[in-house]
């Protein structure tokens, strides 16, 4: 479990990460999510012990990261530019992780490589940069740490490869319990692979809550009703957040657990009616009113 | 993973980051050592010919050892800050910093395989080449012990150079964030001590009347500079005090290594990229930095303005101080607005900088001033610049191997005041507060008048806390002259002038004079017993020689002591005056000739220079122009004439007074014996004939 006890970090007279303090359980994927300098970065450089926390401290299974190399050795940190060294191969820098991480999997690398078709001899600095990517993820997940921090590690990945480290990671936590923090701008980005989500918002930690959790209390539901003027009923009734109306198909997003909307809707005796699934921002929209910010604002 | 083998990890990832240095490192080395010889072979080989085997080895001897070290020096210095740079580079960039400090390695594990990995890279490629080096040597025969020991000699003295620059420019990395202001933090710490420490004599040298600038100020720059502490070492090696100064070189690099693990685990992460590491030490190397800078621009400007104003010293301060500041400013921060962000520092160091330089030009602390209480003084020392002009000092417990010179020279000045201990005071103290009430302001020449004589003279003194402290004045000599009279009399002041008195008599290998009447130096023909009788007559006389002697007659001749064997000697010449009659005495005894006129039948001609001075008028324009004649005597009764009223130029040294000597004819006599033996002399108008006066005037 990694644990952030009132973390705070400042550059000069800039405030990075102010006061935070968060849980990420192990077996669980965290998505840190935040706009451009929210302070994500800086959390995850202090979380692998690169930067020193001005206050507070971070700890990993109870031991305190900052200059503890058995705290290290349980993290892998892909960061947002990760460095290669000049004219390494992708061998290379196997070899070099190898050195550290007693576990690393050089067999499990070079399967991946092929895999991705990525040439392990090849100079990485003629890769592109979403091919850079690809080694530092395999790099990774081959060190077999128990954690792997991952800032804005899924931006430049195309659609089939994101699918495919989706699915390493989904393999790794079943098989080995990998915890990945993935920190990111982009919520579409961390929609279908999160367990619980943190947002970060001018340093300061606006909400962490399981996905799951969000999504009971809040839902979206399709419906045709018999006469329109139940449409006034269903809104006083609902509370709703956003509601979309084609011809006589209702589209309405409303806090409240499924059986409760569904019940709602149901003493109408609709001619139609389907809950849609939700997306993560649509539900970060609802989450965030909640604390009284706009997320439309924070992230959008 | 195991400590030992992390470590082994660690070194090994790192080297195969540094081939490039690595590659360099070899690269210098084989041109310094095994090209270096190989280039000289052909040299060895003659050597072998033509003069003996032995040359030719100590001559291969040189290339590796201290005698001949400059190149190994360049690459030791050069070579220890490019691999302090190159092996923590990464500190400069945010994202090798991450990668870096993410990996399961403590700080100062890092730290240490990258150090010891920077001693490999210029130990491994040293004793490489030495080793190919010793190979050319033994396949020429040239390999010797004494070539192998001066070698490792060389090695252990440029290990240790190496050492102390390398973990000096370390801390310099470790406290700036980027790679140019990293480079200029290498160059503070390697020359920012040297640098002060010649601004503070420029400082003097400007402001103050009596300053004088000692060796001993600039011995300093050995403590504050690694450079020149390893200069020194090379300097010192086989010498007296070369351990412990070793040892303290070592015992400062080892500091530095502790202050750079020290930093580096106190540095943050995110100061890679940033110009300094820590922001708290920006304000205060900038004031360190544009204080003397500021200073240099005040003196610059000073110097270049044709009225010598300290109007322009402060305009320099302002203008300098402010450019200096600013620019440190844009280094700091990146951006040229900056040129003007903290104006409080700005004013303090320029506040700083004005009070530094008005408090020495109002000398508020009466520098030119001071003279310590007699009770405070354990000893003084007097050198006057221009009395005895005609002594050369040399070190004669230290000997130059191999040497046609063989003991070393030392500055007269420095030798008088380091071996003149006055303890009567009265003899001396007269002579400084009256020079304090009258020194002559050096700096404004106008004070200068041509037609009086003036002497320079330095003073030191020794206090009972054993602080030396020196002082120089510029007196008339019309009224100095009684006080050094005082002097004279004083027998430390003598043994402090005059080496002859402390030196050991069984170095001297034979004397001898000059003699006048056929031109030439002749060996006076004398056992070692009438040697040392002979000197001890002169110096008995020497000892009553007083100073208006010495200022109003010419010497009657002066012997040449050689000192050393044939082929490695040095030479000291000392006056004989017309009073020194048992001197003169043993020596016609013996056979010298002491006449003092030429013989003229030795003289194939004397040429005559009359030179006059042009004039000026108010405004410096030339009414006059200056008028060079030439005349020339070949016949025999002229010559003699002429002989009577010569003073030879070797007899002229010093300061003369009372003395009817006219420096604007110059006389130069050809002997008849060779075309190059030639020699300069004056002419005493008053005793030139009337027919030959009327010739050259």
């Amino acid at each position: 479990m990694i644990e952030a006890v009132n973390v705070s970090k400042s550059f000069r007279n800039i405030k990075a990460v102010d006061d935070i303090s968060a849980t990420i359980k192990e077996g669980t994927v965290f998505g840190l999510i935040g706009t451009n300098g929210a302070g994500k970065s800086t959390f995850l450089r202090m979380a692998c012990g690169v930067l020193k926390p001005d206050h507070g401290e971070i700890s990993i299974d109870g031991l305190p990261v900052y200059e503890n190399e058995e705290a290290k050795s349980k993290i892998f940190y892909i960061s947002d530019d990760q460095y290669f060294f000049a004219n390494a191969t992708s061998n290379d820098m196997k070899n070099y992780y190898k050195s550290f991480y007693s576990k690393f999997d050089s067999v499990r690398f070079d399967e991946l490589m092929k895999k991705f078709e990525l040439d392990p001899n090849r100079k990485i600095n003629t890769f592109s940069k979403g091919m850079k990517k690809q080694v530092s993820i395999l790099c990774g997940v081959c060190a077999n740490t128990e954690y792997l921090f991952c800032d804005e590690t899924f931006d430049g990945l195309d659609p089939v490869v994101r699918q495919a480290v989706k699915s390493i990671f989904a393999n790794d936590m079943e098989e080995r319990k990998l915890t990945p923090v993935i920190a990111s701008h982009n919520l579409r980005e961390l929609e279908d692979i999160c367990d619980h989500v943190g947002l970060l918002h001018k340093g300061g930690i606006l909400l962490s809550k399981d996905l799951e959790e969000m999504k009971f209390n809040i839902h979206k539901i399709q419906c045709v009703l018999k006469n329109e003027n139940d449409e006034e009923v269903l809104y006083h009734k609902l509370d709703i957040l956003k509601t979309e109306k084609r011809g006589s198909l209702i589209t309405i997003t409303a806090r409240g657990t499924q059986v409760e909307i569904v019940d709602v809707i149901s003493q109408l005796n609709p001619l139609f009616h389907e809950i849609l699934p939700l997306s993560l921002e649509e539900i970060f929209i609802s989450e965030t009113e909640v604390v009284g910010y706009d997320i439309k604002k924070l992230i959008f | 993973m195991t400590s030992k083998s992390l470590y082994f990890n660690l070194i090994r990832e790192d080297l195969k980051r540094r081939v490039w240095t690595i590659s360099l490192m070899m690269l210098s080395f084989v041109i310094a050592l095994p090209i270096f010889t190989m280039l000289r072979l052909a040299r060895m080989k003659e050597a072998i010919n033509n003069t003996s085997l032995l040359e030719a080895q100590k001559y291969f001897a040189k290339i590796s050892n201290t005698n001949n070290i400059g190149l190994l020096m360049t690459i030791a210095i050069s070579g220890a800050i490019i691999c302090a740079m190159s092996g923590f580079f990464y500190l400069y960039s945010k994202s090798k910093v991450d990668s870096y400090h993410s990996i399961p390695v403590k700080r100062e594990k890092l730290f240490f395989t990258i150090y010891i990995n920077g001693i490999f890279i210029y130990v491994i490629p040293y004793l490489i080449n030495l080793l190919l080096y010793f190979i050319i040597g033994a396949a020429n025969g040239l390999l010797t012990g004494y070539a192998f020991t001066g070698a490792f000699e060389a090695l252990l003295i440029n290990l240790t150079g190496y050492l102390l620059v390398y973990s000096i420019t370390i801390i310099a990395v470790m406290l700036t964030g980027n790679l140019i202001v990293g480079l200029m933090g290498t160059t503070v710490f390697l020359l920012y001590g040297p640098a002060i420490i010649v601004l503070k004599n420029a400082i003097c040298e400007t402001f103050f009347h009596t300053y004088y600038a000692t060796e001993g100020v600039s011995d300093n720059i050995i403590y504050v500079s690694p450079i020149f502490a390893y200069v020194n070492l090379v300097t010192l090696a086989g010498k007296k005090g070369f351990g412990m100064f070793f040892i303290g070189v070592f015992i400062v690099a080892a500091l530095a290594v502790v202050a750079g693990i020290f930093l580096y685990k106190l540095r943050p992460s995110e100061a890679a990229g940033k110009s300094m590491a820590f922001y708290q030490t920006q304000a205060v190397i900038k004031i360190l930095i544009v204080i003397p800078v500021a200073i240099v621009g005040g003196l610059l400007f000073m110097s270049m303005s044709e009225s010598n104003s300290f109007g322009w010293t402060i305009f320099g301060i302002l203008f300098v101080g402010f450019l200096s500041h600013g620019i440190i400013e844009i280094i700091y921060n990146s951006d040229f607005k900056s040129i003007v962000a903290n104006k409080l520092q700005l004013v303090i160091c320029i506040v700083i900088s004005l009070g530094i330089a008005g408090a020495a030009k109002e000398d508020i602390f009466q520098y030119d001033s001071y003279l310590p209480d007699k009770g405070k003084i354990e000893s003084m020392g007097v050198s006057f610049d221009n009395l005895e002009s005609n002594y050369e000092y040399y070190d004669f417990e230290n000997e130059y191997p191999n040497s046609y010179q063989k003991y070393p020279y030392v500055y007269h000045t420095t030798y008088r005041l380091d071996h003149m201990n006055i303890t009567d005071l009265s003899m001396v103290y007269p002579l400084v507060e009256y020079a304090i009430a009258n020194n002559v302001n050096r700096i404004d020449y106008s004070q200068i008048d041509n037609s009086i004589n003036y002497i320079s003279f330095t003073v030191k003194y020794t206090l009972k806390n054993k602080k030396e402290t020196y002082r120089n004045y510029t007196v008339k000599f019309d009224d100095a002259l009684e006080y050094i009279n005082s002097l004279y009399a004083d027998e430390n002041y003598k043994n402090g002038v005059y080496q002859i008195f402390s030196m050991d008599k069984n170095i001297i290998n034979s004397v001898s004079y000059y003699n006048l009447v056929e031109g030439m130096d002749e060996t006076l023909k004398l056992t070692r017993e009438q040697m040392n009788e002979f000197l001890s007559i002169y110096e008995n006389e020497l000892r009553n020689l007083t100073a208006t002697e010495m200022v109003e007659s010419f010497p009657v001749t002066q012997i040449s002591l050689e000192i050393g064997e044939n082929d490695s000697y040095v030479v000291q010449n000392y006056y004989i005056y017309p009073s020194f009659a048992d001197t003169i005495k043993y020596m016609e005894s013996i056979g010298a000739n002491l006449d003092s006129v030429i013989d003229a039948d030795n003289i194939q001609s004397i040429i005559i220079t009359n030179y006059t001075d042009g004039k000026l008028d108010e405004n410096n324009i030339t009414i006059e122009k200056p008028v060079t004649n030439e005349y020339v005597f070949t016949n025999k009764e002229d010559i003699e004439k002429i002989t009577k009223a010569l003073i030879l130029d070797r007899f002229t040294n010093g300061m003369k007074y009372n003395i009817d000597l006219n420096y604007n004819y110059v006389v130069d006599i050809q002997y008849k014996y060779t075309v190059n033996n030639t020699d300069r002399a004056y002419l005493v108008i008053d005793k030139l004939s009337e027919d030959i006066r009327s010739k050259i005037q």
